[in-house]
């Protein structure tokens, strides 16, 4: 009785699934068949009809390299990472599409490493970790009310401890999270200007492909911070994607 | 003339791409018969198939060889270009008369062209001479055998391609005023390769000047060997024995003609003829050798080989290598060598060939073969090279260019790999969305629950702890004046209770008070500990110990024999009642 119950379930969320990933399947066939643009608008088809899956943006991704199009290639490959960020293929494809453009700022090994630690955690992730942290937190705070005794103050020590120590990492990417718009270029060759004006000569160019943050927007313009360069320009609007 | 010939290969090239045309021309159209007439055949087009000459038995024809123009037209914006060979004739007619110079013809991709037949008119004038003793303006034919040239070549039955040594011989037994000015023959049909120097020798009398020259013939057929000449100066001697004539009175241009020589070519065999026969004829040798023999992967190691021996080496074709899947091969550049020592067209041509291997290991070069014609055997012969071997060693990854991308888009600083990225992936894994959780409400409720779960069972426990406190000091609070009320009966029924009724009653009130004090029941402590909690709550030194006093006292008036020291109960009562409001006052 229990195993049939197992297996009408396991039916029904199969059939769901298949359900879902008929567009992406379709989407991996496009692929296959080398039919690069077609893909690419078939797994943006997918990921708006609702399967938003680290696979989907990794796979648009790849089509968009395919078509040559480097610039929304990392922007897929940095959305794709986003969701999963421990993912091999994913750094690689990303790692390997950057390749390709000069980027004047290079990370060291150690820098690389720190924000890859930095990274590990999804957002989320690190946001159920914190609930858990503070679970363990509260927990032998209450055991502590009722038993104030060596061992309970440790363990109350010991999760304090831990709870700071993930609280300022979640904290930090909380507010990174909520005050960087990081941005790629997705336009060939973008031309900066000091300020958003067209008759403006341009101040610097980005190549496709870069990082940049957003700052502020006006009426089609966006003004974007160079991190690596530490230099701000404005930018047309349509020349960059948002990752988030 | 010459802009004869120009309009007429522009008109060629401009009217015809793709077709050929033969076209002739003569510098005049009626001469004496003692002249002779220049002809000019010109075949243009995109190919040069070879010219058929027809038979004219009116003139004594010399062919004077060919040369080739090339020539590129834009039509229409088109660029043609076109190659044309211009065969020079000279035409001397046997005879006066009306003759026609027949059509000349080649024969093309399985079609005729034919040049327009020319008229010429042939006065009457000096009679045709002999070729080998024409007087020719102040030019005299020698008649003695003072002087006399020819060509001797060394066989008449060659192979294609196999050298014919042609020998000009100038021989003279008188002295000669200034240099010899040479024609050389006419060599049509064959690659020609002059042999310096010249040999000066003297046999049987004469001086003898000889010109080697090697023949490569290029087809099968009957070739002549036209004539050669030399002009030169000869002192004449006066008529008559004037004797100073004949140092001063002059010198005459003597022309001097070698008779043609006949050649046949022979075409090579087909029995034995190999597939792979590269067409060279000769004696050759063949060596095979690499820059290196220890190299790492994606190294380049350069293959030479050269061919070398006797024949013509010009004709020497690139060798066939054959080679596995294990190198990639780059183009082959070819060095080209002659050595004309001794009179024989020698020399070598090296072909090297830049090779990368691709895997590790012992890989080998197979021989290189070539297969050429021995004409002094009438065989054809396979040489082969050595197999080299290579020990090649791991070496770091290619990095030659990003085979699937070969036009990248131009976006600056792009660089070029070539691996590729990674495939897609199936859909499973990462399927949930990217909705961020620290935004959700229902999140952050759900994660502050054990601050609010520990927030209430602190709370539970204050509320708790104060409710009980409350409650005993609400009995401190209310202690005194239930004293006074409980010693108020006891002090009326003090006459008529018994004494030691009397003392326990009033010791019940008193311990009562003392218990509500200290919210704990005073019956159940020692004295001791009574003292040490009311010491702790009293400030003025001493009352903690008069409080325990009475518990004492009373205790002592309550069993203590009868008849020792009773004392007066009601100031006992009175006793204790100051206490209680000297305790009330102090605080307790």
């Amino acid at each position: 009785m229990k195993h049939s119950a197992k297996i009408i379930v396991f039916l029904l969320l199969s059939s769901l699934a298949a359900f879902a990933d008929t567009g992406f399947d379709a989407a991996n066939k496009l692929y296959e068949a080398g039919k690069y643009p077609e893909a690419a608008a078939a797994y943006g088809e997918a990921i708006s009809s609702g399967n938003p899956g680290a696979e989907a943006y990794f796979n648009l991704g790849n089509a968009c390299f395919k078509d040559k199009k480097i610039g929304l290639a990392i922007l897929n490959y940095e959305k794709a990472l986003r969701i999963a960020p421990r993912d091999a293929d994913i750094k690689y494809n990303l790692e390997f599409a950057r390749s390709f453009i000069k980027d004047n700022a290079v990370e060291d090994a150690a820098a690389r490493f720190l924000n890859a630690s930095y990274r590990f955690l999804t957002l989320n992730e690190l946001c159920v970790l914190f609930s858990a942290a503070f679970f363990l937190l509260m927990g032998t705070l209450i055991f502590r009310l009722y038993r104030k005794d060596e061992l309970s103050y440790w363990l109350a020590f010991g999760a304090s401890i831990l709870f700071a120590l993930i609280m300022l990492l979640a904290g930090a990417r909380v507010l990174d999270n909520e005050n960087n718009n990081p941005a790629i270029v997705v336009a060939l060759s973008v031309e900066a200007k000091s300020a958003p004006i067209d008759s403006n000569p341009a101040a610097f160019t980005l190549p496709e492909g870069k990082k940049v943050y957003i700052l502020n927007t006006r009426q089609g313009w966006a003004e974007v911070l160079l991190k690596g360069e530490n230099i701000k320009g404005w930018v047309k609007q349509e020349s960059i994607a948002e990752i988030r | 003339m010459k802009k004869l010939i120009l309009a007429l290969i522009l008109f060629a090239g401009a009217a015809a791409s793709d077709d050929i045309s033969v076209t002739s021309a003569v510098d005049k159209n009626s001469i004496d018969s003692g002249d002779r007439i220049a002809l000019q055949v010109t075949v243009s087009g995109s190919s040069s198939p070879a010219l058929k000459a027809p038979q004219m038995n009116d003139f004594n024809v010399y062919a004077g060889g060919q040369r080739t123009q090339s020539s590129f037209s834009f039509v229409n914006g088109k660029m043609t270009s076109s190659t044309s060979v211009i065969y020079d004739y000279t035409l001397n007619p046997k005879g006066p008369g009306k003759f026609t110079i027949p059509p000349f013809t080649v024969e093309a991709g399985g079609k005729t062209y034919k040049s327009a037949p020319i008229a010429v008119e042939v006065a009457k004038g000096a009679a045709p001479q002999p070729q080998a003793a024409r007087q020719d303006g102040g030019v005299q034919n020698a008649g003695g055998n003072d002087l006399f040239v020819r060509v001797d070549l060394n066989k008449n039955k060659v192979y294609v391609n196999e050298p014919v040594m042609m020998t000009f011989g100038f021989y003279n037994r008188v002295n000669l005023a200034g240099q010899p000015q040479y024609t050389p023959p006419d060599t049509t049909g064959f690659w020609k390769e002059d042999l310096p120097p010249q040999i000066n020798s003297s046999r049987n009398g004469y001086n003898v000047v000889e010109l080697k020259t090697a023949l490569f013939p290029a087809s099968p057929g009957q070739y002549t060997v036209g004539t050669a000449s030399l002009v030169c100066a000869v002192p004449v001697r006066g008529q008559g024995d004037d004797f100073f004539g004949g140092f001063f009175g002059s010198t005459k241009n003597v022309r001097l003609d070698s008779k043609p020589v006949q050649v046949t070519v022979l075409p090579l065999p087909e029995e034995g003829k190999p597939a792979d026969f590269s067409g060279t004829v000769g004696k050759f040798g063949i060596s095979a050798t690499v820059d290196k023999r220890d190299v790492k992967t994606n190294d380049a190691v350069t293959l030479t080989v050269g061919i070398s021996g006797t024949g013509n080496v010009k004709s020497i074709a690139e060798p066939k290598l054959l080679l596995s899947d294990e190198f990639k091969k780059y183009e082959t550049v070819s060095d080209l060598n002659i050595n004309k020592d001794n009179y024989e067209v020698k020399g070598s041509k090296v072909f090297k060939t830049v090779l990368v291997p691709r895997k590790a290991g012992k890989l080998t070069i197979s021989p290189v073969k070539y297969t050429y014609f021995d004409p002094a055997d009438k065989k054809y012969r396979t040489i082969s090279s050595d197999p080299i071997t290579l020990n090649v060693a791991q070496g770091p990854k290619e990095d030659a260019g990003y085979a699937n991308l070969p036009s990248m888009p131009q976006a600056e600083g792009i660089r070029v790999f070539d691996s590729d990225i990674r495939f897609i992936k199936p859909a499973g894994r990462y399927t949930y969305g990217r909705a961020l959780l620290y935004r959700s409400p229902v999140y952050l409720i759900i994660t502050l629950f054990p601050f609010f779960a520990w927030l209430s069972i602190l709370g539970s426990r204050k509320l708790k702890s104060s409710r009980e406190e409350n409650a005993a000091s609400f009995k401190a609070s209310r202690a005194y004046s239930r004293a006074l009320k409980s010693l108020k009966p006891l002090q009326t029924a003090a006459q008529k209770i018994k004494r030691e009724e009397f003392l326990g009653r009033l010791e019940a009130v008193y311990s009562e008070y003392i218990g509500n004090k200290i919210n704990r029941p005073a019956a159940g402590l020692s004295l001791g500990e009574i003292k040490e909690i009311l010491s702790g709550k009293l400030k003025e030194a001493g009352l903690a110990e008069s409080a325990v006093g009475v518990f004492e006292e009373l205790h002592f008036q309550r069993y203590a024999p009868a008849g020792s020291e009773n004392k007066d109960i009601n100031a006992l009562l009175f006793s204790v009642k100051e206490l209680i409001t000297k305790l009330e006052k102090a605080g307790l």
